[in-house]
């Protein structure tokens, strides 16, 4: 699992490729303890090149949405593939995440 | 339509190895012509069941291998997981939650949930000293 950081437009972009999964979780959720100790305000975390997610990765999502809140920082998710939106939808995290389609329309709702 | 099979695998107590296996498992539905959908539901669900064994079914007694099998037959799979973990009954589960506010959610709980979603029967008994899972899932076989 690989994780690609960009700045954009003054938000910070994460490219993940590879499995959200417990062998990857950890150095997902260092990610993310990177970027909360910054207090970034404004994340996307790009799902283009994830091709799998169990729930190790949702649970770390969670918390990440769970901080970015308590600091009143946004976090968006995008391009998630077809075949697993499915499990963002039961898992109830559809309702609680802003989900785009592509980069592009992340930064839109975070310009 | 492919021809059925069944495939056996003991998994040894780490993460690693249900890596191993489950790569093996994709290599076959793929082979298969499995869909990607399908193939996902499949991985998640036995990753899900074996990851709840190894990091909490054998916390204070030693680990023994867990004996998977799975049969790939027309339009179903059919899966057996035995372990010699606790006692534990993976169809009794707590609620997951998954409605209301991100900051009223408990961080946890979603594992078994997929598990129960993503298939079509789970079935749990115990047999002397095992854990035996078997869960059936309707597939479509391209």
């Amino acid at each position: 699992m690989e994780i690609q950081e960009d700045q954009i437009d003054g938000v910070l972009v994460l490219g993940i490729k590879g499995r959200l999964d417990s062998n990857t979780s950890k150095a997902f959720e260092d990610k993310v303890n990177d970027f909360l100790s910054k207090s970034v305000s404004r994340v996307i975390i790009d799902f283009h090149g994830v091709d799998y997610i169990n729930s190790t990765g949702l649970r770390v999502l969670l918390y990440a949405l769970q901080q970015m809140q308590k600091s009143g920082h946004s976090l968006v998710l995008c391009s998630i593939k077809d075949y697993m939106r499915e499990v963002f939808d039961i898992s109830g995290y559809s309702e609680i995440f802003t989900i785009e389609d592509d980069r592009d329309g992340a930064l839109r709702v975070l310009a | 339509m492919q021809p059925s099979e069944t495939l056996r695998y003991r998994v040894s107590g780490d993460q690693n190895a249900v890596g191993v296996v489950l790569d093996s498992i994709d290599e076959v539905m793929r082979r298969r012509g499995l869909p990607p959908k399908t193939a996902y539901q499949v991985r998640l669900v036995l990753d899900e069941i074996l990851t709840n064994i190894i990091e909490y079914g054998f916390v204070d007694i030693p680990f023994a291998d867990v004996d998977l099998s799975l049969r790939f037959d027309g339009t179903e799979l059919r899966v057996r997981v035995m372990d010699r973990a606790k006692p534990f009954d993976p169809t009794a589960c707590r609620h997951a939650v998954t409605s209301g506010k991100a900051l009223d959610r408990p961080i946890g709980g979603l594992g078994l949930f997929l598990v129960r979603n993503f298939v079509d029967e789970l079935h749990y008994r115990r047999e002397a000293d095992s854990n035996v899972l078997t869960f059936r899932k309707t597939l479509i076989e391209s």
